[in-house]
């Protein structure tokens, strides 16, 4: 970093460091009105607000001198760029070694989300229906003493949406993601706790009672889990079939336990599905709702219901089979191979094209080669501007 | 013994995540995996918050520096305008 020398920023000097083509008066103006507000703005970042006067202002100045203006914010911004290289260095050695202790219970994908900025916001109802998403995981969270880092997560996303209403500060894409990353492992760890302890799943077939549940027919917890992620994915089970074009009855003979098929197919499936819960429960449940998930996915991407099937494409390999172990069932098994084996056949389908252009690029690369060695294009040239004539 | 210096080192780990420029998610995730977190990889965690913060230190005093520079002569310059 060397001092800047007046005299090298003399105005005689100036046309040649612009180099480029005249401007328009508007442009000029623009041009103007534009430095002077970034000077403004940066010259109070730097020495603090109110500081700012027009006598400050680099368009007052002499014509040339605000080149120094223009060498303060370059040394300035080569320093912000190494801060930002120091802290993504920082996060990602933290990050493995947050990795290494969680026991995979958290992804890569997980604390890539938590890292990741986006400058893209959401629509107020967006907003509305995040916050209620984050409110309902924090409730299953807590509600089935879930790991400290779920609730910790879920409160943050939930704090950011708070902000949102006062300050500029948006919900991200990646905290979105992040939330439906948490969903997931929230139901994971549910069905988890379940299993583990009977009890518990008797004390939350309470709550659901007291919640004012009709009726709660839930046997089997596996099945009020499977049914609740596919409602987390927008989809009945009786859709799964059909999306992986499987025969229903195969498919509804490999759940476990359920008396049978047939029944299955007419009223079992559903046991879980908002109607047989008061509106109270159905938006405001335990875990995110299918319509709360809807609205969310589908006023943000446009997403229709066989599409959300693809959001678990997002997550890697490792994270897809561990959900599958995880969540044990059968289907979600198969839902989970199918995604992998999708996302395989994409990634080589493209890597095929890749090589098919690349090949071809080659071939045509060494035609232009040959061509340029042969002496005839130089002899043929006076006839080619006289065809030209 | 052990559990005094994983204190210790929970709470030098804290102090510098004060400071530290790491996302807040991953703070937060960070803070909530110290207590399951062996102590191996609490010092690596160490390791890099420190790094971190020392380098912070150093771009800070360059900024400092920068700003310095340019005060005098922007000053001057401003002096210029006026006249």
């Amino acid at each position: 970093m060397s001092d800047p020398d007046p005299k090298q920023d003399s105005p005689e000097k100036a046309p040649a460091a612009s180099g480029t083509a005249p401007e328009s008066g508007a442009e000029t103006k623009e041009k103007k009105s534009r430095i002077s507000r970034a000077a403004h703005e940066a010259w109070e970042k730097s020495f603090g607000e109110g500081t700012w006067t027009e006598n400050i202002n680099p368009l007052n100045w002499p014509k040339k001198s605000w080149l120094f203006f223009k060498n303060f914010f370059t040394e300035l911004t080569e320093v912000e760029e190494e801060e930002k290289d120091v802290k993504k260095e920082a996060e990602k050695k933290v990050a493995r070694e947050v990795l290494k202790t969680d026991s995979g219970q958290l992804s890569e994908q997980f604390v890539e989300a938590a890292t990741k900025e986006s400058s893209e916001s959401l629509l107020p109802e967006e907003k509305e229906a995040m916050e209620i998403m984050t409110e309902d995981l924090l409730e299953a969270a807590k509600a089935t003493g879930e790991p400290e880092s779920v609730v910790v997560v879920a409160d943050r996303i939930k704090q950011n949406a708070e902000q949102n209403n006062q300050s500029p500060e948006r919900v991200t894409d990646s905290e979105m993601r992040l939330c439906f990353v948490t969903g997931l492992f929230t139901l994971i760890r549910l069905k988890e706790r379940f299993d583990d302890d009977e009890g518990k799943l008797a004390d939350f077939l309470d709550r659901v009672k007291s919640a004012g549940a009709k009726s709660v027919k839930i046997k089997d917890l596996s099945l009020y889990v499977r049914n609740h992620f596919t409602k987390l994915l927008n989809f009945k089970l009786t859709d799964i079939p059909d999306l992986l074009g499987m025969d229903k009855t195969d498919f509804l003979t490999s759940l476990n336990p359920l008396p049978s098929a047939s029944e299955k197919m007419d009223k079992g499936l559903d046991i879980v599905l908002p109607e047989i819960f008061p509106s109270t429960v159905r938006d405001k449940g335990l875990a995110p709702t299918r319509k709360i998930f809807k609205d969310i996915v589908e006023r943000k991407n446009n997403i229709t219901t066989r599409d959300i099937a693809k959001i678990i494409a997002m997550l890697d390999d490792d994270d897809l089979r561990e959900l599958a172990k995880r969540i044990g069932g059968n289907k979600v098994k198969t839902v989970t191979l199918a995604s992998v084996k999708e996302t395989e056949e994409r990634k080589q389908k493209a890597k095929a094209e890749a090589e098919k252009k690349a090949a071809e690029k080659k071939q045509a690369d060494e035609k232009k080669d040959e061509a340029g060695k042969k002496p005839a294009p130089a002899e043929a040239k006076p006839d080619q501007k006289a065809k030209a004539a | 013994m052990l559990e005094t210096n994983n204190q210790i080192l929970d709470d030098e780990i804290e102090r510098l995540l004060e400071t530290s420029s790491i996302a807040p998610l991953l703070k937060s995730i960070l803070r909530a995996s110290l207590y399951t977190m062996p102590h191996a990889n609490k010092l690596a965690v160490l390791e890099s918050l420190r790094k971190e913060s020392k380098k912070l230190l150093i771009l800070k005093a360059k900024q400092e520096k920068i700003i310095e520079k340019y005060r005098g002569i922007m000053g001057k310059l401003s002096k210029n305008g006026q006249s």
